[in-house]
């Protein structure tokens, strides 16, 4: 992406004064009760045959980075550049130019051997950190439960992947807004990851993985109901679910025949491939903290007023 | 007549002290918020690594900031209401001061409830409170430290008519 520095600023002031005017927007005109939705993988039906992994590529080529090259130099020299671009074909992990790709397991259950083949792309959490600690807002989840990364806004700092419990998004140097401002001290290209065809669902259209899936493994709708029909299927023919809970709740729920912490061992993981062990709510003592904050400043006052009154009643009582 | 009055006038040590520590803990974790210390290599120095932890950080952030939440009102209602009341003077600079702050502080409380709490808030507003935060923040690093460093941060204001302090309590007489 290239952007001059007088469009970064241009960007930068018309999204302000989008921001003032949004703030003056009552949250029932937003839309803020939309439900969720929700993706459910069936893993006893993936095939592994990654149609849905060419079908995305095709689908979001367009949002893929075209870096300019060479990329500034950084200071401190060590800061490392992140650069897919001449390994854009690359298929067995995530990167910026492949947002899904398929993890193969082989695991011995119940006596037998099993092949299961586990798509894998953001798993699009109810309370994502990625979006909580973006320091631009530019990592965000939508009303419908999707989380989405800004290009525009994202400096690459890549700290929604070193909190997104699974690693995800994944950074491309030489492209975004940090080009127009300081390339050499601060930011480092695009952080990159699976927007859910957004578009598309904004269209009314299916994500591109879910259209082109041959077997019907990956279902979307309201997160109530795909969850409702997970439990029903994991209760009544005894499988395994992942992601139901995990992080405090996601909007992917995987269900399986063989359980997850044997999937987790038997799987490839490190970069660019997510692990499929149980999670912790990492926002969980940031929503405390973050309670504390809000009570904090009513506490004040009125520890506050309560000492004024006694100060004022002490002065009075004085001159008196 | 001409006094000077220090735009602090009346805080007790322990606020003084409570009030640059909790903003020395808010703008330093402010900042980790920007993966600076990451960038950097703040985090490699031996004994530094937390400042790479982001979720330790943002505690950090959050607990420092629900103490300055606490300050806040604390030393509004117990200073500046009291001197006013007891001397019938106005201090515009400690005003435009906690004005300053009191915006700073909104936006960092903004921001917490905007990027945590604002599924299908506009991305455009969450950005703008995000900047409003980091243009405050660094409005706010760089006035206060002139403030608190000088021992002249003292203002002068228009003594009234038998409103004089030879006291010394609120500054020294110029």
């Amino acid at each position: 992406m290239d952007i001059s520095r007088r469009e970064f600023f241009k960007n930068t002031a018309t999204k302000t004064g989008a921001g003032i005017a949004a703030m003056m927007v009552p949250a029932v005109l937003k839309g803020a009760s939309q439900n969720e939705l929700a993706t459910m993988i069936d893993l006893r039906k993936c095939i592994g045959c990654e149609s849905c992994v060419y079908a995305c590529q095709e689908s979001n080529q367009s949002k893929y980075p075209q870096p300019q090259k060479p990329f500034p130099k950084m200071y401190p020299e060590k800061v490392k550049v992140s650069d897919w671009s001449d390994k854009r074909d690359v298929t067995e992990r995530l990167t910026p130019y492949n947002w899904l790709y398929i993890q193969r397991a082989q695991v011995e259950h119940n006596g037998e051997m099993t092949e299961v083949s586990i798509p894998r792309r953001c798993m699009h959490c109810q309370n994502p950190p990625c979006a909580h600690l973006c320091p631009f807002g530019a990592a965000h989840k939508e009303n419908n439960g999707i989380t989405t990364i800004d290009p525009e806004l994202c400096f690459g700092g890549a700290k929604c992947s070193a909190v997104c419990p699974w690693n995800i998004p994944q950074r491309q140097t030489g492209v975004g807004p940090y080009l127009s401002v300081a390339p050499a001290l601060a930011g480092n290209g695009v952080m990159y990851k699976c927007d859910r065809c957004f578009d598309k669902i904004s269209e009314g259209r299916m994500p591109a993985c879910i259209e082109a899936c041959p077997v019907g493994a990956q279902t979307i709708g309201p997160r109530d109901e795909i969850v409702a029909r997970a439990k029903k299927m994991a209760d009544e023919e005894n499988l395994y679910l992942y992601g139901l809970d995990e992080n405090g709740g996601t909007n992917t729920i995987y269900v399986s025949a063989v359980p997850f912490d044997k999937l987790n061992q038997a799987i490839e993981k490190g970069p660019g491939k997510p692990h499929l062990a149980k999670t912790e709510d990492t926002m969980a003592r940031t929503d405390v903290l973050a309670g504390a904050l809000l009570t904090a400043p009513f506490a004040g006052a009125v520890a506050s007023v309560t000492g004024f009154y006694r100060q004022i009643k002490k002065y009075f009582g004085e001159k008196k | 007549m001409k006094k000077t009055t220090s735009i602090y006038p009346e805080l007790p040590q322990w606020y003084r002290y409570a009030f640059i520590i909790t903003t020395a803990m808010l703008l330093f974790s402010g900042l980790g918020q920007m993966p600076l210390y990451k960038r950097y290599f703040i985090a490699d120095v031996p004994g530094f690594s937390w400042t790479g932890d982001y979720f330790f950080l943002n505690h950090l952030h959050y607990f420092s900031a629900a103490l300055m939440a606490f300050l806040i009102p604390v030393g509004f209602f117990k200073n500046y209401f009291r001197s006013y009341i007891e001397n019938n003077e106005s201090r515009p600079a400690a005003y435009a001061f906690i004005i300053m702050f009191a915006a700073f502080f909104a936006a960092d409380i903004a921001k917490i409830i905007a990027a945590g709490y604002g599924a299908g808030y506009p991305r455009e507003m969450i950005f703008t409170i995000s900047l409003m935060n980091i243009l405050l923040t660094f409005l706010f690093v760089i006035t206060v430290p002139l403030l608190w460093a000088s021992k002249k941060i003292l203002i002068t204001v228009e003594a009234k008519e038998g409103n004089t302090d030879s006291s010394g309590k609120y500054g020294a007489p110029q």
